[in-house]
């Protein structure tokens, strides 16, 4: 299922947009000022993001800027009452993959939506990912092994495993459940003591590079924050 | 009230439109009440926020003369041109509150 995030200041008109977009069959979260929505981005994990331009506490410029430097892959739609082309410039220039003016057609707006998601799968199938890179680390999938401010670590197999599912959840929640089936092939209970270990094991090797953070997402599983990505 | 702009919109959903509608009488005219108080306090951000959402709302609804006198008032607030931004809101509010007298008289 879809997952967004929307997020619009006007309370009682957003909540029609929010159903019509369930009714297409999406999981949509939302909310009513720029923070509120950041901070929902942080705990949860979405395939694309609906900002409103002009909003309370934080414009969606802002917050654009502020989730492209948490998740810059996120897929990012404005909806604004201005015409501006400046802002549509603007917009576009902070990494917007699309733009509506309102009023806007609901319709119009989730055919946009599916059209993006289309696209990013495309492009995802046709990555190769071998290595993954942050500010100060790196993991060489093939080598199992991670480079943390300069020193390198021999990860064991379920290391190397467990932090290849972070590297291809980044930014998103890993659950419990799809760590230890990545892993071990199974969800047994006492599995669950183990992850715990490897995780902090993961955490410990990581210290030294501030840019990557593992947060623990109680009752959910964990997530690989990262601020910066790129991939080679 | 022409609803036909806001039925494409709306992706022909009646239920979806009858609820906008119901939504805008609501909202309206609670929102222009207050415009007075906002100027007079001087709470421009506020005052630039409840102009530029009933502008949407106008929109939807092809009241375009609101819509654009909405358009202007928030770009007068925006660009801190505010000397007679009360009088405008006087002369708007006047002729709001006689259309919606009109349109929307209880019988």
């Amino acid at each position: 299922m879809t997952s967004l995030l929307l997020i619009d200041d006007e309370v009682q008109y957003s909540e029609l947009t929010k159903e019509y977009l369930e009714m297409k069959g999406c999981n949509v979260v939302l909310k009513h000022d720029g923070q509120a929505g950041l901070d929902a981005f942080k705990m949860n994990s979405f395939d694309l993001c609906v900002l409103d331009i002009k909003m309370p506490k934080k414009d969606g410029f802002t917050l654009a800027e502020e989730i492209k430097e948490i998740n810059e892959t996120t897929p990012i739609i404005f909806l604004t009452g201005q015409s501006l082309k400046e802002d549509k410039i603007k917009g576009l220039m902070l990494g917007a993959d699309d733009y509506l003016t309102k009023p806007f057609s609901m319709e119009e707006l989730y055919l946009r939506i599916k059209a993006i998601l289309k696209r990013v799968k495309v492009q995802e199938k046709a990555i190769v990912i071998e290595q993954y890179q942050w500010g100060n680390s790196k993991f060489d999938l093939e080598l199992r092994e991670l480079t943390v401010a300069g020193e390198k670590i021999k990860l064991t197999s379920i290391e190397s495993k467990l932090l290849k599912l972070f590297c291809e959840h980044q930014n998103k929640v890993l659950t419990r459940e799809v760590a230890m089936m990545g892993i071990w092939g199974d969800e047994e209970h006492y599995r669950g003591y183990s992850l715990n270990v490897y995780v902090s094991k993961l955490r410990k090797f990581f210290k030294p590079d501030s840019s990557v953070e593992i947060l623990n997402l109680h009752g959910e599983g964990y997530k690989l924050v990262s601020k910066q990505r790129v991939i080679s | 009230m022409d609803l036909s702009f806001l039925k494409r919109q709306m992706a022909g959903d009646d239920a979806l439109v009858a609820r906008f509608v119901a939504i805008f009488k609501a909202q309206v005219p609670a929102q222009v009440s207050q415009l007075p108080g906002l100027c007079e306090n001087e709470d421009w951000e506020e005052l630039s926020s409840a102009f530029h959402s009933l502008k949407t709302q106008f929109n939807y609804l092809l009241m375009t003369d609101f819509a654009e006198q909405m358009r202007e008032l928030e770009e007068s607030v925006d660009n801190g041109e505010t000397a007679f931004i009360a009088t405008r809101i006087a002369e708007f509010t006047k002729t709001f509150d006689l259309f919606w007298q009109t349109e929307f008289r209880e019988n």
